[in-house]
């Protein structure tokens, strides 16, 4: 499977009602593809899981919140793991999704690691349930062993070249429409961002 | 001195993410205990403010409290989150490197804490006294509220020793 056949796999398991924060590349365009509006695409290679970490701890538990990044930039953030192991309690139900090609896709088309990784044994050094899928049929599988609070793996492998950017936001404007999102969905207030016209 | 712990932090703040130091942690450990705001411990200082960053989209008002050489560690992501994609966060450090510090490993910290700040475009202000402490934090919330710009209170070394000898 493909980085879009694999997201839209998880799509039509967890439908469109869920808060996504995304990484950079495929994992991005992969979530704005099936998830648009619901989606904070962040230009920050290994912040993507703690951040989305925060806003699933604020939101209330019925908001099913993900994180979803390429394997590239939660090794650039492996600390994401420990905070994620942390606010397990709070954060419920949360999966952190790898978008596992094995590369470096935008930093050059270079391998992500030279070494075998256990990925299992990783999420499991940080109490956290795992599950992992090379085909659109087994994703449902690797979702549910992720349990409540895990690291969903999906191995894809993308063939064609990444298409240019479809979406129009900034980062700035990107966040502008995900705070509107939060408030649209979740009732999440905005303060006035001045006290005088 | 006698601090009313419960009130060192203006109510506003609803959780604290922290890399704990020696300065800084047990004075926020003591309000935490005394109060109702939420602790939330990481391993790093950029998960620090990613974290918050987090909550700050969704509502919560969080403070990140660490040493000033957190800055230096959480350099790339204060960049990512707080000036590239304009996410507020609010923080707290203690002041390391300050005039007449005794500790030789400290002695780059504060002025790369003004540095960057500069380069980050923080603004900054130091708080040597707990009301002092406490109105920083307030203005910092206002601050952070515009949603334009990050806010960074410095606590001194010297209103951190006197609240440690309050604690013993």
């Amino acid at each position: 499977m493909n980085s879009t056949e694999a997201i839209g796999a998880l799509r039509a398991l967890l439908g469109e009602d869920v808060v996504v924060v995304s990484g950079v590349g495929r994992a991005t365009y992969a979530a704005l593809r099936h998830w648009p509006g619901r989606t904070l695409p962040l230009d920050a290679l290994g912040d993507v899981l703690p951040v989305a970490l925060g806003v699933a701890a604020a939101l209330p538990s019925a908001a099913r919140t993900l994180s979803v990044e390429g394997d590239g930039s939660l090794l650039f953030g492996m600390a994401g793991l420990a905070t994620l192991a942390t606010m397990r309690d709070r954060v419920a139900p949360f999966t952190a999704v790898v978008v596992d090609n094995g590369r470096y896709e935008s930093g050059g088309d270079v391998a992500s690691r030279h070494f075998p990784l256990d990925w299992a044994a990783l999420a499991a050094a940080f109490g956290l349930g795992y599950g992992t899928a090379d085909r659109t049929g087994a994703v449902a599988a690797a979702l549910a062993a992720a349990t409540s609070v895990g690291v969903l793996r999906l191995v894809v492998h993308d063939d064609t070249p990444m298409p240019p950017p479809a979406w129009s936001a900034n980062g700035r404007e990107a966040v502008y429409d995900f705070r509107r999102m939060l408030a649209t969905r979740w009732g999440v207030r905005i303060p006035p961002a001045a006290t005088k016209i | 001195m006698t601090t009313r712990w419960a009130e060192l932090l203006p109510a506003d703040i609803q959780v604290v993410v922290a890399v704990p130091d020696s300065l800084l942690g047990p004075v926020v450990a003591r309000v935490v205990d005394a109060s109702t705001v939420a602790y939330v411990q990481v391993v790093h200082e950029s998960q620090a403010v990613a974290v918050a960053a987090g909550m700050g989209l969704a509502g919560q008002q969080a403070l990140i409290c660490m040493e000033n050489s957190g800055l230096r560690a959480a350099a790339e992501t204060i960049a990512r989150l707080t000036v590239l994609h304009q996410i507020p966060v609010l923080a707290l450090t203690a002041h390391r490197g300050e005039f007449g510090d005794p500790n030789w490993w400290a002695q780059d910290h504060s002025h790369h804490m003004s540095g960057l700040a500069a380069l980050f475009g923080l603004p900054t202000r130091a708080a040597s006294s707990t009301a002092e402490l406490t109105e920083a934090l307030r203005a910092g919330i206002a601050l952070t509220g515009t949603r334009m710009r990050s806010a960074l209170v410095v606590a001194t070394a010297g209103l951190l020793k006197e609240l440690h000898r309050e604690l013993h």
